[in-house]
Order: structure tokens, then C-alpha cells, then sequence
């Protein structure tokens, strides 16, 4: 139906969320920030969305939410991590969770979208409405903090 | 963290790691056959359809309102023809021809005779008079049925104002017959107690 098959929808969920955490850097309001906007599209349209249109989406949503002050990033208490604290090896030691982090997530999004995703940073313009240039600069402060980050980051594990 | 290959790398297993729980996507899914199943009903109507459902009912109106005031102006005119037939006025003019009684009645500025075979043939000329429907004047002309011998008025009028309106029609009103049919622009109306058969 509508050339989607539901192994496609799969995959276009997972790849909504892996920007929708870009975004949050947390997978439950990642979670919740794909879910909202799937059943926005869904509503309105009734029919299966473009992947640009529902990156789109959700990321107006995100903006939208972290204006009014709702996405609140919190750690859980317990010993059991969340799949999204889990680390992924960067470099020598570096926790790319952890330098993530410390990104904007304007940083974030356009590193995830030109590194993992392959847009180019004309596209990303076009689909975030920001100028190229500012898209391009976003990449290059994003990369150079998270090389900066995980250059002290080894120091310090070398240094221990 | 050495070159921004390893820095695309590690972002690409990193968020290529990650995926949506099973339990949410299946949740996702579903939802979306609901919104299918249920998005026909629900679809918001367009402008465009709203538009053209408007102009259909305001034609609709408009036509309804225009046939309804043809239709009343037809009843107001058999009215007034029931009504002229009823006090039997005296005769200007006496004559079994057309012609005599059109020069008679010279203020009328049309003909007066009919053309239809049924009239001419089934109806002779007495005389005839003027008269006024709804407030155009007209002849008012007597004539007598051959067949039951019976005197009928048939009643000529140019159809301008309100009678431009009005087509060709067969009423009854307080026992009397009347037929209306039109002759180009001229409206003619014959008026017949009891009589069952038509002039057209």
C-alpha cells in the first residue's frame, strides 16, 4: 500500500528515531518526539509520510517543545542504563555518548545528518531552513569540539 | 580521536546502533492502519468541494425561487381570467371575423389571431372587447364552441413584465377550464366551464 511495505515503515521509524535522538540525545523523548509526530502525519494526512517530511516534522516538533521549556535531558537513578546512555568506542577511549552530549543540538543534527545520514549540506539547508553556510559552520564547530572533547578525553585516560 | 573518518565512523555505529523498541514501532504501525481504515471517513472536506456545493444550492435556490414565482404569477393569471370570464362584459365589437375585430381594438399593438387549428376550427368568433391582465391590456375576445355551443373568452396578451414569465399551462379554477400557451410573444388564454378537452 502507497509503495510502503511494513519491513520499509520499520526502517523508516528506526531512522526517525536515530535523528529524533540526534536531536534529544535521549531515547525516551526520542521515543515520545517520534511517536507525536508520526501521529501528527498520520492525522492529517492518513497516509504514510516521506522521510524528509517526517524528519522535517519532528524536528519542528522538537524546537517547538524545547521553546516551551518541555524536553527536560534527566539521568535515571537506577543502575539499569536506558539504551541510549549506552557508549560506543571512540577513538582510543573516548565515550562518543558522553562528547555527544556535550554538543548543541543544532550540532548534532547536522553531524548526524551529513556523517550517518549522507546529506549534503545543501540539502540540510533545505531541509532545516537554515542558510548552507550556517549548516556547513555547524558541522565544522560540531566536529571540531567532538575532536577537541576526545582529544582531552584520551589525555586525561592516558594521564590516569 | 584521531581524523574525521574516525569521528564518522564512530557516529555511524553509534546512532546505527540505536533503533526503536520493537513494542513502540509494532504500536506505530498499527496506528497507522487505524488512521488508514479511518482516515477516509474523517478527511476534511476541501474548500474547493464547499465551493461547489455552495454554487449547486445557491442555483438550486435560485432556480426553485424562479419557478415558484412563475408558478404563482400562472395561478395569478388564471385567477383574473376565471374571474373576467365570470362577469360575461358586453362586446365592443361584434364580428365572427379576426380581422374586423383587430381593427376595432387598433389600440392593441399585436395580433389577436390565433394560429392554432383547434382554436380556428373548433371555436367561432362572436366579438370581442378590451381588457387588462395583470395590468398589460389585452383583448378579450367571445367565442363559441361549435361542437356543444357553449360561449368561451379567449383572452390575447402581449407577454411583457410579468407575463414574460409565465409558459403554456391548463388550470381549473371554480369549475372553469383554462388553457395558456404562448404564439411567440403573445400569451393567449382560453377560458371554458367544464370543458375537458384541450386547445393545443
Amino acid at each position: 500500500m502507497f509503495g510502503f511495505g511494513e519491513s520499509d515503515q520499520r526502517e523508516l521509524l528506526h531512522a526517525a528515531f536515530r535523528y529524533a535522538l540526534s536531536l534529544t540525545h535521549h531515547p525516551y523523548d526520542a521515543e515520545d518526539l517520534v511517536q507525536s509526530a508520526w501521529l501528527k502525519l498520520l492525522s492529517m494526512k492518513a497516509k504514510i509520510p516521506t522521510k524528509n517530511l517526517l524528519f522535517i516534522t519532528i524536528r519542528h516538533q522538537f524546537f517547538d517543545d524545547w521553546r516551551r521549556g518541555k524536553i527536560v535531558t534527566f539521568c535515571p537513578l537506577d543502575d539499569e542504563e536506558p539504551a541510549g546512555c549506552q557508549t560506543a568506542s571512540f577513538g582510543m577511549s573516548g565515550d562518543i555518548d558522553a562528547l555527544l552530549s556535550e554538543l548543541r543540538p543544532e550540532e548534532r543534527e547536522a553531524l548526524f545528518l551529513h556523517e550517518v545520514e549522507g546529506y549534503s549540506a545543501s540539502e540540510i539547508s533545505r531541509m532545516t531552513g537554515q542558510p548552507r553556510g550556517t549548516v556547513l559552520s555547524l558541522m565544522h564547530r560540531g566536529r571540531q569540539r567532538l575532536l577537541r572533547l576526545g582529544e582531552s578525553e584520551q589525555k586525561r585516560v592516558s594521564n590516569e | 580521536m584521531n581524523s574525521d573518518r574516525e569521528l564518522q565512523r564512530a557516529l555511524k555505529s553509534f546512532y546505527g546502533a540505536k533503533s526503536l523498541p520493537p513494542v513502540r514501532v509494532d504500536h506505530l504501525i498499527q496506528a497507522k492502519t487505524r488512521a488508514l481504515r479511518s482516515g477516509r471517513r474523517w478527511q476534511p472536506i476541501s474548500l474547493m468541494t464547499i465551493t461547489a456545493l455552495g454554487t449547486v444550492c445557491t442555483v438550486c435556490l435560485l432556480f426553485g425561487l424562479r419557478h415558484e414565482q412563475q408558478r404563482a404569477t400562472e395561478r395569478a393569471v388564471c385567477a383574473e381570467v376565471v374571474m373576467s370570464y365570470e362577469k360575461h362584459s358586453p362586446m365592443e365589437v361584434l364580428s365572427s371575423r379576426y380581422s374586423d375585430v383587430q381593427v376595432a381594438l387598433n389600440g392593441l399593438d399585436f395580433s389577436i389571431m390565433p394560429v392554432k387549428a383547434t382554436i380556428l376550427k373548433g371555436y367561432r368568433l362572436v366579438g370581442g372587447s378590451y381588457c387588462c391582465i395583470q395590468g398589460v391590456p389585452a383583448a378579450h375576445l367571445r367565442v363559441r364552441n361549435i361542437h356543444s355551443g357553449e360561449e368561451c373568452t379567449l383572452y390575447a396578451v402581449k407577454a411583457v413584465g410579468t407575463l414574460h414569465d409565465v409558459n403554456s399551462t391548463i388550470d381549473r379554477l371554480d369549475g372553469v377550464r383554462v388553457e395558456i400557451w404562448r404564439q411567440d410573444n403573445i400569451l393567449f388564454a382560453l377560458a371554458e366551464r367544464g370543458s375537458e378537452r384541450g386547445a393545443l
